[in-house]
């Protein structure tokens, strides 16, 4: 067990919780699913540097406890609080089935396995699983957004594209500034923040969030 | 070299022949602790069987020869298979390159003739079974022939002592992930085909809901006891090939190994046992999506080996 | 080679004497069934005769003189091999005809009908030693010809008429579109119709000039062999047609494409990988959808002729393997892959031959095909039980019969060939194995529902009919079990029968380089072990069981046990459609089952009913508009062309039953054909979706705008990926790393 195949069963782990995010039925065990995915992610960075046997530096020590704190904690529990405050219903209802849309998921996992070998990535990457995880995340994050019917689950759906491109950015974790990636984290933030605003109200205004009723929402 | 051979094979065949009801006394006696009671004596199954082979028989007006043959020809398809598929050393009977797909298809045998005797008795009750039993079936074909793939790329080899075996030991340091997630499928396969919760649930009462029991509702006697011998066979014959998988033992461990084995043996049915005794039957809709499940696991497990070992 | 022209003569010469001998009906059929199965036993001599003695190419071709050019005749060992499987199909169908033709209604036309059969026979026989492609296609032509006059053979039916009809059409339209473009273009390059200049042309062609070829006859032969979506003929035909005729066509009729593929391949020398990836992806689709499409049928032919588009899927994943170890040089996987193929094509010609004689049998015993009606035949017919049981277990692909054996060789050459190749090409190989695998386990379910509903359990319907199945039909049944049962044991005799096959096949595979090919199918011998332990436990097992009984004090008879329910009737019994309906709707978004439903309702409810229905989307969804199409436009051509009344043509065209004559009667025939019964126009599958999606985007949907965005963010990565350069070789992962690859930078 060295940290290689650690590293590699974390992500592989990802994966498998992008499709049970796909299976569940209950909008509460999808949140927490996506808070369990989370925190795995923040961790990753540290195990890497760890693993390289170095003591992990103010970067990646902030990019983790930025994404724990956020991903991990906070977002979850505003979501779930919605789901608790806004008396909505649990179950979870997709346009595609579950069963087809995990075909879906791991139709698309597969796929970006196929995708990422071509290309042009840095080669010294803490994994080689890496590219095609990230990029699986990111569209099961979209499939997730697509196919689903309740405005909370297209939130998720939106966390988990996001942790996608986390992943992406871990590629090039030592290049990147430590500003833009507490950018992103603030965007992120204020984005889901707004959205669960908006979700509660809408909650509040049409006794539903049903997204798929609201196209037929017209100005008189 | 075969005197010395036939000295070790053969009491470990007896043991592995003797072994199956004792693991289903094993998993009743866990349900037994969970629910807090004594449970039946350790050699209970063993009791019920001999018991069965001395009673009578009552055939049902309706049925055939085919009915008679049911029990048997799934009893004799997996005894077939148990001299292919290692259980306690890694050694087997009959080995040779391309034995996974004779294995597959002798379960498969077995199936078809347990269905056909259930049909054969014209009771909807024992059809509803039978269509759950081959709609399931279908669906953990799949699985179980992509987990098959998965050995075989990583240890280059067709024959299923070999794919099981040292080599595979070896391909764990490589493509770890990927051999964990042929053990999820491995499971949910092995708890798919021995109907087992939480697909199909042993110990139901409503015939409406059950799977295996109620394909079986009319055998009695002996073929009762063969059917049961049979189903416990295809439990520790399903369960070698996940321990084999997931726990690979490399070379050279002898009788520690099979010590090990059994007690590895055992305690899978100490885990099917607490499975069954906190988990629910999942409701029949959702049970394709449990064993798409499998397949998908093992498709990425596909996907892992074939990136990794052609870079 | 003179055993062949012997064979051709003896069945010329039958056809003859029936056709003379019309005064007599009866004497005249059984004459030519006499002279049919004569010459079949002859044909399995002469591939026998070829098998044991390869000699020179010499000795085993013939040529004469015609008037437009040298008609040639040669056998090889592909030759041998269909030869062998004619045969061994053609002896029990003659004898299964003498006993059809009993029947008093057919009485007249038996003559006719014998000597179609031989002549049928006689041009199949043609077909496979032709060595010229004038040869080729006047006998293909030909045999067409026959198979559509015995299809047709009942043709008061319409629903007879429009099977034949649409066979004629299918494989005329493959002919004509596909096969005479490849061969005249081919005979045009190389000056000569022989398939030896054929075949020297050939090695000569550029990558992308072969695969046009390849591709046009994989087209033109996969019409005739019934690739997904070319196979709406068969379950058209099949039903239609005398049993002993379907178990023909599908048995070897078909099999004919499958002969023309691979002789096309013998010329080609090194097939594009992405040609091979083609024939194998079209294989395993066929083979799924086959399998998928009977599980859904209710009539018992129908459904076998679906298992026939399953069967040739299977075939084709077999040949897809071998062309891909051909084209990436790993001999024993093409090797294996060939082999597999040429055993699936004897062995379904034998088991779906059985089944289909068997199912014929059915008819003939209890008056009709309706799996739903039938119930509890074992007690009344138990050897029909028991060859279609035995014929079951072998389409199944289970031990210890003969499907086992050839399926074992095509997983093995998949499972060979995934390690031996890397990327796309692994990945294809995979999905066929997945697909491979799939296919096993659905037609065990679809055999699974066929026999128990139709041979066990009690009988549905009182007052079906109970005939006494002649005993030539028995007969012929047991002399196509007999072989299904020996392949099966014994595949390590059967096998090496393969090589000559497969040795015209890959080339590169001389006599010399043997011994890759004989360690490769070593194993074979296993299967018999296995299969000897197998019947052994059995055997075993059955003595104990009487040892057991011995002891019985109380085996009295009982009523099944109703699970407490008193007063169970036959009707209670599960039914075929309901058998298959859990296994229907989890694959509903691939067959789009229809079920019409009148619910139970209030309190003194009207008479309820359930249907259910699974149309052909290829037939519905795809062919029909493209016929109809073809029909409008011809129609357009036929106002414009034609000076005289165009009122008069559009009525001309519609009239129903009768056969309108010119041109596109056939083609708007079979466009009308496709349309459901009962007038209602069905709103397309495809059609649905996009009218939908359309509405939906109209509206505004947020959901389909982010699909679209979704699709183009996929197409983007994907174009990314393949425009940019791969990057160069990583470095091999070395199975026990310590050290993550930074550190070693460092």
């Amino acid at each position: 067990m060295n940290t290689q195949m650690i590293v590699d069963s974390v992500l592989v782990l990802v994966i498998l919780l992008d499709l049970a995010m796909l299976a569940v039925s209950r909008l509460a065990t999808c949140i927490r699913l996506f808070a369990l995915q989370s925190l795995l992610l923040a961790l990753l960075p540290l195990a890497a540097t760890t693993g390289r046997g170095e003591i992990p530096g103010l970067h990646e020590i902030t990019v983790a406890a930025g994404a724990l704190g956020l991903k991990v904690i906070l977002l979850p529990r505003i979501l779930l609080r919605i789901i608790r405050t806004g008396e909505i219903h649990q179950e979870i209802e997709p346009f595609i089935g579950f069963t087809a849309s995990v075909l879906v998921g791991a139709g698309l996992v597969i796929g970006s396995f196929a995708v990422t070998r071509g290309l042009p990535l840095p080669v010294d990457r803490i994994s080689d699983f890496l590219p095609p995880v990230s990029a699986a995340t990111i569209l099961v994050g979209l499939l997730i957004l697509i196919s689903r019917v309740k405005a909370v689950t297209q939130v998720v759906g939106f966390l988990v594209m996001e942790n996608g491109i986390y992943l992406f950015g871990l590629l090039l974790l030592e290049q990147t500034p430590l500003l833009v990636e507490l950018g992103i984290l603030l965007d992120l933030f204020v984005g889901v923040f707004i959205m669960a605003i908006v979700v509660y109200h809408i909650r509040r205004e049409f006794d539903h969030m049903d997204t798929h009723l609201l196209d037929t929402l017209k100005e008189a | 070299m075969s005197v010395l051979r036939a000295l070790t094979v053969l009491p470990e065949a007896a043991v592995v022949l003797a072994l199956p009801p004792m693991l289903m006394s094993v998993i009743a006696k866990t349900k037994a602790w969970f629910a807090g009671r004594v449970g039946p004596p350790w050699l209970q199954p063993y009791y019920d069987m001999l018991k069965l082979l001395r009673k009578g028989t009552v055939y049902s007006r309706t049925t055939t020869w085919v009915f008679r043959a049911g029990p048997i020809v799934n009893l004799a398809a997996l005894l077939t298979a148990a001299t292919m598929i290692p259980v306690l050393s890694g050694d087997v009977l009959l080995g040779f390159p391309g034995d996974v797909v004779l294995v597959a298809y002798l379960f498969a045998l077995g199936r078809l003739f347990t269905v056909l005797a259930a049909m054969d008795t014209g009771s909807s009750f024992e059809g509803m079974g039978a269509s759950r039993e081959v709609t399931f079936g279908t669906m953990s074909e799949p699985a179980l022939f992509l987990s098959f793939v998965v050995l075989a790329v990583a240890t280059k080899s067709l024959e299923l002592s070999e794919m099981v075996g040292p080599p595979l030991a070896i391909a764990w340091k490589s493509v770890g992930p990927a051999m964990l997630l042929v053990a999820g499928a491995l499971t949910i396969v092995l708890l798919a085909e021995t109907c087992r919760i939480p697909v199909d649930d042993p110990a139901t009462h409503l015939e409406l809901t059950m799977i295996h029991e109620v394909m079986v509702l009319d055998h009695s006697g002996p073929d009762f006891a063969f059917i049961s011998y049979a189903a416990a066979l295809k439990f520790m014959l399903l369960g070698s090939l996940l321990l084999h998988v997931a726990l690979p033992h490399a070379a050279g461990w002898g009788a520690v190994g099979v010590l090990l084995r059994l007690l590895e043996l055992g305690l899978l049915a100490v885990v099917v046992g607490a499975i069954e005794s906190t988990m629910a039957r999942l409701r029949l809709n959702r049970v394709p999506l449990f064993l798409a499940g499998a397949s998908v696991l093992s498709g990425l497990a596909t996907a892992i080996v074939l990136v990794r070992s052609h870079g | 080679m003179s055993l062949v022209l012997v064979v051709l003569a003896i069945l010329v010469a039958s056809a003859a004497l029936a056709l003379s001998l019309g005064r007599a009906p009866r004497p005249a059929a059984t004459v030519a069934l006499a002279g049919g199965a004569l010459a079949s036993g002859l044909v399995i001599a002469a591939a026998a005769s070829g098998f044991v003695s390869p000699a020179d190419a010499a000795a085993r071709s013939v040529a004469w003189g015609m008037p437009l050019g040298t008609a040639r005749l040669a056998t090889d060992g592909l030759s041998d091999w269909f030869l062998l499987s004619i045969g061994l199909v053609g002896l029990p169908v003659c004898l299964y005809s003498w006993g059809y033709l009993r029947d008093p209604g057919a009485h007249g036309q038996a003559p006719v009908f014998a000597a179609l059969l031989c002549l049928l026979l006689a041009f199949l026989v043609v077909l496979v030693c032709a060595d010229d492609a004038v040869v080729f296609l006047v006998a293909w032509e030909a045999m067409t010809l026959c198979a559509f006059l015995l299809v047709g053979f009942h043709d008061r039916r319409p629903e007879a008429r429009r099977g034949a009809w649409m066979y004629l059409v299918a494989t005329h339209l493959g002919t004509a579109l596909f096969l005479v473009p490849m061969f005249v273009y081919l005979a045009g390059r190389a000056g000569t119709t022989s398939f030896a200049g054929l075949r020297g042309i050939c090695a000569t062609l550029g990558p992308a000039e072969s695969a046009v070829v390849f591709v046009l006859g994989l087209l033109g032969f996969g019409t005739k062999a019934g690739f997904v979506p070319m196979h709406v003929w068969l379950p058209a035909a099949h039903p239609v047609a005398p049993t002993p005729i379907s178990a023909l066509l599908s048995g070897i009729v078909v099999k004919t494409g499958i002969y023309g593929l691979l002789r096309l391949l013998t010329w080609l020398p090194a097939p594009h990988p992405l040609c091979a990836v083609l024939v194998l992806l079209v294989g395993t689709g066929s083979g799924v959808l086959g399998v998928l499409y009977a599980v859904a049928q209710h009539d018992l032919k129908r459904l076998l002729a679906y298992h026939s588009v399953e069967n040739i899927g299977i075939i084709g994943l077999a040949i897809g393997v071998g062309m891909l170890g051909q084209a990436t040089g790993h001999m024993p996987v093409a090797a294996l892959g060939y082999a597999g193929a040429l055993l699936h094509v004897l062995n379904h010609a034998l088991f779906k031959a059985l089944l289909f004689l068997s199912a014929g049998a059915i008819v003939r015993h209890a008056g009709t095909g309706q799996i739903d009606r039938l119930g509890g035949l074992a007690r009344t017919a138990p050897w029909n039980a028991f060859c279609f049981l035995l014929g079951a277990v072998a389409i199944c692909g289970l031990p210890p019969l003969n499907g086992f054996v050839s399926e074992w060789l095509i997983f093995g050459a998949l499972l060979s060939g995934t390690f031996h190749s890397a990327g796309a090409i692994a990945a294809a190989q995979v999905v066929g194995l997945v697909g491979l695998s799939l296919m096993g386990a659905l037609a065990l379910a679809c055999f699974a529902k066929v026999f128990a509903v139709v041979f066990l359990g009690e009988p549905r319907e009182a007052g079906l009919p109970r005939e006494t199945i002649p005993g030539a039909m028995t007969a012929a049944m047991v002399m196509l079990a007999v072989p299904c049962v020996v392949i099966g044991l014994l595949p390590g005799v059967v096998l090496p029968l393969t090589l000559g096959g497969v040795r015209a096949l890959v080339p590169g595979l001389s006599r010399a380089v043997q011994s890759p090919l004989a360690e490769v199918l070593a194993p074979a011998g296993w299967i018999s072990g296995v299969a000897v332990v197998l019947l052994g436990v059995t055997v075993l097992l059955v003595m104990l069981r009487r040892r057991l009984r011995r002891s019985d004090v109380s085996s009295a008879p009982a009523p099944t046990w109703g699970c407490g329910y008193a007063f169970p009737t036959a009707r209670m019994q599960y039914t075929a459609s309901s058998f298959a309906w859990d296994l229907v709707t989890d694959f509903r978004r691939v067959l789009w089952p229809e079920r019409r439903w009148a619910p139970v309702s209030e309190a003194f409810p009207r008479p309820a009913a359930l249907e259910s229905h699974t149309p052909d989307l290829a037939e519905l969804e795809l062919l029909a508009p493209l016929f109809r199409g073809v029909a409008r436009a011809a129609a357009i051509v036929r106002t414009l062309t034609w000076s005289g009344d165009p009122v008069a043509a559009a009525v001309l065209e519609s009239s129903e039953g009768t056969c309108a004559p010119g041109p596109h009667a056939g083609v708007s025939l079979v466009a009308r054909g496709m349309e459901l019964p009962g007038g209602r126009a069905r709103i397309g599958l495809l059609r649905h979706v996009v009218r939908a999606s359309l509405h939906a985007l109209r509206r505004g949907s947020i959901h389909v705008r982010l699909a679209y965005l979704a699709a183009t963010l996929i197409v983007l990565f994907a174009i990314e990926a393949a425009v940019s350069p791969r990057p160069a070789p990583r470095r091999a992962p070395s199975p026990a790393r310590g050290i993550a690859p930074n550190e070693v930078q460092r």
